[in-house]
């Protein structure tokens, strides 16, 4: 039998690994895919309940955040790579001007 | 229920490689392989489309994007870690993150759901149950993810705009007086200071 | 109610459109567009008036409602118009005059390059006077009075560079607003009391009272908006000062139609007065006293204006003796005599003045019956008539004013006013003597003065008309305002009739001993301007008894310093919001480490918070 809780639960984990990710790495190309786990994470939540309440939505929500996640990773490694032309380095924290 | 067990650790395995790969190729072929498993766990909850779109589109075009991107910008480099310059910031991530997952597990877990009686309605998961949602009531999504996706491509193009040729030129002659300053002057600071730092530029 | 609209309303379109569209006008344009709607305006009097008359007798009244205003708030209030008699006399002077002397502007303004921003005012003040007069209740009165102060501290202060016209216009300004209050507040003890401000309400519940007290103070309180604005002590000094502005306007304004909005006020509300005897006196004593002390202070006077300033003061008294002592019909008849020759005084010195460049002083005239004869024997006229000579206007209204006083009892008040006659008639004289008859004193001046334009001197003409022929109207006057003065049950239909022949002999016998002191001192022995007035009791006079001073020193100095204390509270009120801001700020400089900038550090923070939501819904759900 299968219980969606565990499931959850699966997808809580991951989601926490990824955000351990994020905030330890300083490679931004790592703190990116650890953010595209996050929202895999996410996927599967819904996936999961679509399956308990037999409900299809849940499905074309996670469908939703794949096409989200597409258009996402397009325009940051765009940011990324153009960060990278500039600075011809790549540590997060240097692109710290915005303080204060 | 072996199946789901099985896929759950390597899930968290490959996840946990992902964040402590040294390299960043590393890193992405670890992120695939998380991916892949997740996709047969979507196969066992009755979610067949995604599974595929999931291999097909994730697997198959984010992250041999990423791929790119990596082996394009890491290529040959050196991929020591810094250390870390931020105080507390690694140990306050970790309590942060340990007790947000503690709690996420506590409230998975909290409810237990219940397998329903009542069957699974038909085309549940599979590519006509999906897309009679998403060409039918969920229209609305559909055109908005089209939307997302055009505006996503229009945005690349103004970030990176394709560059002429003097102008890529330029860019390449830059990167390389960049690299033999970098390299000019790592050889210094092993050496006594001499002023030599303030000639090279 | 068509005409009346037209009436008022027409000067308020002057006023607007050559306020509005000054700059597109051509330059003749604003004066022969006012001085048009204002004589249409004049017109249209006479047909109201000529439709008066053919009412019968006892019903010679046009009153209603031009639209409900205050409604729904307890007793209503409507804009009402009322033409009765005296609104009727009113207005035709207000418009006759008027007329005139926005023709003469046209020439005496000729010059100046404001004269558009001018006709517009001047219009808008006779829409102002001819709303107070035709108003059918208190408020709109008082609407009207308020906004006749408006328009006398616009055009005191017309040429407001000079600062010695922004602040006479100021004084002018301040002091009548006392006298708004005034009245404000008595119209307000009457709503109060009987429900109505509405002349035909209140003369309807005047009818069949006695004298009380509240309608003493009520008497009290409206009679000192009268007293601001027909400048009777002690809120009479901004007349003097209001010299300051254009010739004209003195005519017109404080002269011939505002400064007797006073009178028309306390004629009006004549039921009241009868109602409220210590004030009704009390009116007649202020009047008789403002008589003699603006004609002892006239005769030390050396700029002309200021001459015939203080002889509008004393005038004003008279008018309001006549009040007072209930010979209402007497005291409106002096009214509209006064209208013809101090306009005409007016004028004339304006003509001399637009003659000599701007001259004032008397000192630097002389001799000009030469150079301008018209402008010379009209103003004859009229001094002949201030002086009350018969047969000319002002000696029948002067002879029904003091003969009524003594008349109905007041001898005290009858000397005063008879010596304050005489001392009228050698002011005037050695005016008249000084600025036309003698040698000139001032060769270069001489030299280049002219007659004024046609379009000045026949105004000037017009009036020297009525001023000389005025008198004859005597009859006429009384027989036009008896309905209103005998409208109501026990009102006493006050008759104009001359006391005992005596009293005449006495009153002109004084005027002709005048006239000859004067020609002796100024013509004989040419005596000069500034004679007996630099000190002693010459000087006191001249200052006009001192009252400027006092005045300063009792009302304007205690407010200034609170008007200071007030800024000192301002200022530190503006220091403490000031602070506040600086408090923020520098909260917010306290906060603003919290901005690392590093990415990750954001990202911690975000956790924080997602985690101590969850704790929440952990504990709670």
């Amino acid at each position: 039998m299968i219980y969606i809780n565990w499931v959850v639960a699966l997808a809580a984990i991951l989601f926490t690994v990824g955000a351990i990710g994020v905030m330890f790495r300083r490679n931004p190309l790592i703190m990116f895919m650890a953010s595209e786990m996050m929202w895999n994470a996410a996927a599967l939540v819904f996936i999961a309940y679509a399956r308990e309440f037999h409900d299809m939505n849940g499905q074309v929500m996670a469908f939703l955040i794949m096409g989200t996640a597409a258009a996402e990773v397009g325009i940051g490694l765009a940011i990324i790579v153009s960060v990278y032309h500039k600075r011809h380095r790549l540590d997060i924290d240097e692109i710290s001007r915005m303080k204060g | 229920m072996v199946g789901i067990g099985i896929l759950a650790v390597l899930a968290i395995a490959a996840a946990i490689g992902v964040i402590t790969a040294r390299q960043p190729v590393h890193s992405a072929l670890y992120l695939v392989g998380n991916l892949l498993s997740l996709a047969l766990l979507y196969l066992d909850l009755q979610a067949e489309f995604l599974a595929v779109a999931q291999v097909i589109v994730y697997a198959g075009a984010i992250m041999v994007l990423f791929l790119f991107v990596v082996t394009l910008l890491t290529a040959g480099k050196e991929d020591r870690e810094p250390p870390e310059d931020l105080a507390g910031q690694r140990a306050w991530a970790g309590i942060v993150s340990i007790i947000v997952g503690i709690v996420l597990v506590a409230l998975a877990i909290k409810y237990p759901g219940a397998e329903l009686k009542v069957a699974l309605p038909a085309n549940f998961g599979n590519l006509q149950g999906i897309g009679r949602l998403l060409w039918g009531p969920d229209f609305i999504y559909l055109v908005g993810i089209a939307i997302m996706l055009l505006s996503a491509a229009l945005g690349v193009l103004v970030l990176n705009p394709p560059k002429r040729e003097r102008q890529i030129e330029r860019q390449l002659a830059a990167a390389a007086r960049a690299r033999e300053a970098a390299a000019g002057a790592a050889v210094p600071k092993a050496e006594s200071t001499n002023g030599k730092e303030g000639q090279g530029a | 109610m068509q005409g009346v609209a037209e009436i008022v309303l027409l000067p308020l379109f002057g006023a607007i459109t050559i306020g509005m569209f000054k700059g597109l006008m051509p330059k003749k344009l604003p004066g022969i567009w006012a001085s048009l709607l204002v004589g249409i305006s004049f017109l249209i009097s006479i047909a109201e008036a000529l439709k008066l008359s053919r009412l019968p007798v006892h019903h010679r009244l046009l009153t209603g409602v031009v639209f409900p205003w205050i409604t729904g708030f307890g007793p209503a209030i409507h804009w009402r118009y009322y033409l009765d008699p005296l609104s009727g006399l009113w207005l035709l002077v207000i418009t006759g005059v008027g007329m005139l002397i926005h023709v003469y502007s046209i020439g005496y303004m000729h010059d100046d390059p404001h004269k558009a921003r001018y006709f517009s005012y001047l219009n808008f003040f006779v829409f102002a006077m001819l709303l107070l007069v035709l108003a059918g209740n208190l408020l709109i009165l008082l609407i009207g009075w308020a906004l006749v102060g408006l328009a006398s501290y616009l055009l005191i202060g017309f040429w407001y560079q000079r600062p010695s016209a922004v602040r006479a216009a100021k004084k002018a300004f301040v002091m009548n607003t006392v006298g708004d209050v005034g009245i404000l507040l008595g119209l307000t003890l009457l709503y109060l009391h009987y429900h109505t401000v509405s002349y035909p309400g209140l003369f309807r519940i005047f009818d069949h009272q006695t004298p009380s007290a509240f309608f003493e103070w009520t008497a009290f309180l409206l009679y000192v908006g009268a007293m601001a604005k027909s400048a009777q002590f002690p809120l009479h000094m901004w007349l003097v000062d209001a010299m300051e502005g254009p010739t004209p306007v003195s005519a017109l304004i404080h002269a011939a139609t505002m400064v007797t909005a006073g009178v028309y006020l306390m004629a009006r509300l004549y039921p009241l007065l009868r109602l409220a005897p210590d004030v009704a006196y009390l009116v007649a004593a202020i009047g008789a006293f403002m008589t003699i002390f603006a004609a002892s202070s006239a005769i030390f006077q050396r700029d002309i204006k200021k001459v015939l300033a203080f002889s509008t003061v004393s005038q004003l008294g008279y008018m309001m003796l006549g009040v007072g002592v209930g010979a209402f019909s007497a005291g409106v008849f002096h009214f509209m005599m006064h209208a013809f020759f101090k306009a005409l005084l007016f004028l004339g010195a304006g003509s001399v003045i637009h003659a000599l460049s701007g001259e004032q002083d008397m000192n630097r005239m002389g001799g000009l019956w030469r150079k301008m004869p018209w402008t010379t024997w009209s103003f004859l006229a009229a001094t002949l008539a201030i002086s009350g000579i018969p047969p000319f206007s002002g000696y029948f209204s002067k002879e029904a004013v003091l003969g009524e006083t003594y008349n109905l009892g007041h001898p005290i008040l009858w000397v005063v006013g008879a010596v304050a006659a005489g001392l009228t008639s050698f002011y005037m004289f050695r005016l008249f003597f000084l600025t036309f008859f003698g040698k000139p004193r001032d060769a270069s001046l001489y030299e280049h003065a002219h007659e004024a334009p046609w379009i000045m001197t026949v105004p000037v003409v017009i009036l020297g008309v009525f001023a000389t022929f005025g008198g004859f109207l005597k009859d006429w006057v009384n027989q036009w305002l008896a309905p209103t003065f005998s409208l109501y049950q026990g009102a006493p239909h006050a008759a104009m009739e001359s006391g005992p022949i005596w009293t005449t002999i006495f009153t002109v016998g004084l005027a002709v001993v005048a006239f000859f002191i004067a020609y002796v001192l100024y013509i004989r022995k040419s005596t000069a301007t500034n004679a007996a007035s630099e000190s002693g009791p010459g000087r006191w006079m001249y200052r006009a008894w001192y009252m400027d001073t006092v005045w300063t020193y009792l009302a304007v100095v205690p407010f200034q310093k609170i008007g200071n204390a007030v800024m000192q509270a301002e200022t530190g009120i503006l220091a403490t919001v000031k602070g506040l801001g600086t408090v923020v700020w520098d909260w917010g400089e306290d906060l603003r480490p919290l901005e690392t900038g590093y990415v990750r550090r954001y990202a911690l923070s975000m956790m924080v918070g997602v985690g101590a939501l969850l704790v929440y819904y952990l504990i709670r759900v």
